[in-house]
């Protein structure tokens, strides 16, 4: 059994008098790929937004790499090595994809605050590196061709692509996808399950919301299942297929699973 | 170029041409009268605080009290020196310091406000300055302000001389546009604008949003403590009056006329609308329509300000050849 990377216990959150997650615990461990799925308004998005640091939690304990990290700030988050994705795009769109992919570098290179008003260092010692990794993270998800290009004038998937790679630029050693399927036609999903088995094998954790139930069932190891804030399973995408809770809480699975 | 694409961090060029045609213009006002020169010192200060205003609106946020923390900075030096008998080197860095420090505190509150909020709210600080000095009259001398302020002296050389204080203020103003220059081509510089395109984003690579608008702000008000403090000197007088929120907002004017995304813009900006004023001494109770006009038709049709006019032309010379 491999190292655990990232443990989420009893995790609440209300708005007011809604429960938007309810005593929800899972854990991750280090090279895993696992899916958060569930209906629409299960709480997936809220998962991902308290786990991210974009709001506090309600109850719980976040611990990631053994530290807690519980009620973010995100960007502290990102700096321990949890990025996240967004469910729709989110780029710099005036400038170009090399641009959006070095933003995503700078708290890395930088170090801290006052590294960063003192700051030539890195960048003065090494603009070769920094471009060298740019392109480098660039030919890993396949945008390399449109490297000057203004991110704003990229097609829908490729500005998905995008993010993923500022995503990555951080460095992260897990990664959230929220939605990374959502808008993407069967060609451009096989894309992105290759790229993210790809970034498995470099040793990449990943755990993704998705709706797409073939790409989930194919890529997870372990898939977890919320249903109105609670989970309800989890286990291996078998037995996910075959729990009758589950069954039930999409109600005509086979519809709305494609599975 | 030699590669077959730009780098995310271009490499410097130097543009002969253009620093000839600019250290021309720089040095024309020492042979050309006591009125050019009074105009280009005063264009020069404006250039470093509207400097100061660029860089908190790159990252996203407009300061409608720039003009306070001029105030803040100009009073406290001249304080310290006559009141403290302090040696106005040392003056006038701890009034630029004072500024930095007001910023922060009020940035580390105020900074979490976006949009209109902050606008408001920095708008209303810097009307509570004035009033603030216009009341603390024991120590402001109120509405009659201080005059007969020192020239400023910096080891024993004295500017008491318009050619000699141009000579510091063009320095101070150059000083900051290479600070400018270095400042957003540094990792810094591109957080900074990665804030302002989109903050949500931003966050989510480790940037902190508040951090870096916190750092901006508090640059951004010293350039202005530092204009004021020079501007203190060179007028001889201070009064609340000098940093009302008119002089707030054709800073913002300035900055938006000259270009918001641009280095130059600042320079571009007071080096227009400075003399103005001056030149249209005559229509003085227009003067504001004749503003409030451009900034709309700026904002309308030429969002990158004047500057922008610099690449359209580099562009049509390029589609030309």
């Amino acid at each position: 059994m491999s190292q655990e990377l990232l443990r989420v216990v009893g995790l609440s959150k209300n708005f007011g008098g809604l429960a938007a997650l309810h005593d929800v615990s899972f854990s991750v461990s280090t090279g895993e790929i696992v899916g958060l799925i569930g209906p629409n308004g299960a709480g997936k998005t809220t998962a991902f937004n308290v786990i991210s640091g974009t709001m506090p939690p309600s109850a719980g304990t976040i611990t990631f790499a053994g530290k807690d990290i519980a009620g973010g700030p995100p960007s502290k988050v990102v700096v321990a090595g949890l990025a996240r994705t967004f469910q729709s795009t989110s780029t710099y769109p005036q400038v170009s994809v090399a641009e959006n992919v070095y933003r995503g570098m700078i708290a890395r290179i930088a170090g801290t605050a006052v590294a960063k008003i003192a700051g030539r260092t890195t960048h003065m010692v090494a603009p070769a590196e920094v471009e060298a990794e740019i392109d480098n993270i660039l030919q890993m998800v396949d945008l390399q061709n449109w490297r000057d290009v203004p991110a704003g004038s990229l097609a829908y998937g490729l500005q998905k692509k995008l993010g993923i790679a500022v995503a990555l630029a951080a460095r992260p050693t897990i990664l959230l996808l929220d939605e990374p399927a959502a808008g993407l036609n069967h060609e451009e999903c096989n894309e992105l399950a290759k790229l993210l088995r790809q970034l498995q094998q470099q040793g990449l954790t990943l755990l993704l919301v998705e709706h797409h139930m073939a790409l989930v069932m194919e890529l997870c190891e372990r898939i977890v299942v919320l249903v109105q804030g609670e989970k309800i399973a989890e286990g291996t995408p078998a037995e996910i297929r075959g729990n009758p809770a589950v069954i039930e809480a999409y109600l005509g699975a086979p519809d709305y699973a494609h599975a | 170029m030699t590669t077959m694409h730009g780098n995310v961090l271009p490499k410097e060029r130097k543009n002969w041409v253009w620093l000839v045609v600019l250290a021309v213009i720089a040095t024309w006002p020492w042979f050309s009268g006591v009125f050019v020169l009074h105009l280009a010192i005063l264009t020069c200060l404006n250039v470093l605080i509207v400097n100061g205003l660029s860089i908190i609106g790159r990252c996203g946020q407009r300061s409608f009290g720039h003009a306070a923390f001029a105030a803040i900075g100009a009073y406290v030096s001249v304080l310290l020196a006559t009141l403290a008998d302090w040696n106005i080197l040392l003056a006038g860095l701890t009034g630029m310091l004072f500024s930095a420090l007001v910023s922060f505190m009020l940035g580390w509150v105020i900074l979490r406000l976006k949009g209109v909020y902050f606008v408001l709210v920095t708008f209303s600080f810097g009307e509570l300055t004035r009033l603030a000095l216009l009341d603390w009259s024991e120590i402001t001398g109120g509405a009659n302000g201080i005059a007969n302020v020192a020239p400023a002296a910096i080891m024993g050389f004295v500017f008491d001389t318009r050619p000699r204080f141009y000579g510091l203020a063009l320095a101070v103003a150059l000083l900051s546009i290479w600070l400018m220059k270095k400042l957003f081509s540094s990792h810094f510089g591109h957080a900074i604008d990665a804030v302002s395109d989109n903050p949500a984003l931003a966050e989510s690579t480790g940037l902190s949003v508040h951090k870096i608008q916190l750092v901006a702000f508090v640059l951004g008000s010293s350039l202005a403590g530092l204009g004021g403090v020079l501007l203190a000197r060179y007028i001889g007088y201070i009064s609340p009056e000098s940093f009302n929120t008119s002089a707030s907002i054709a800073f913002i004017t300035m900055f938006v006329i000259g270009g918001q995304r641009s280095i130059w813009g600042p320079l571009v900006g007071a080096v227009v609308l400075t003399p103005l004023p001056e030149l249209f001494r005559g229509a003085v109770q227009t003067q504001n329509i004749f503003y409030g006009v451009a900034l709309i038709l700026i904002l309308r049709f030429m969002p990158g300000g004047l500057v922008s006019l610099m690449t359209w032309l580099k562009g049509f010379r390029k589609a030309k050849q």
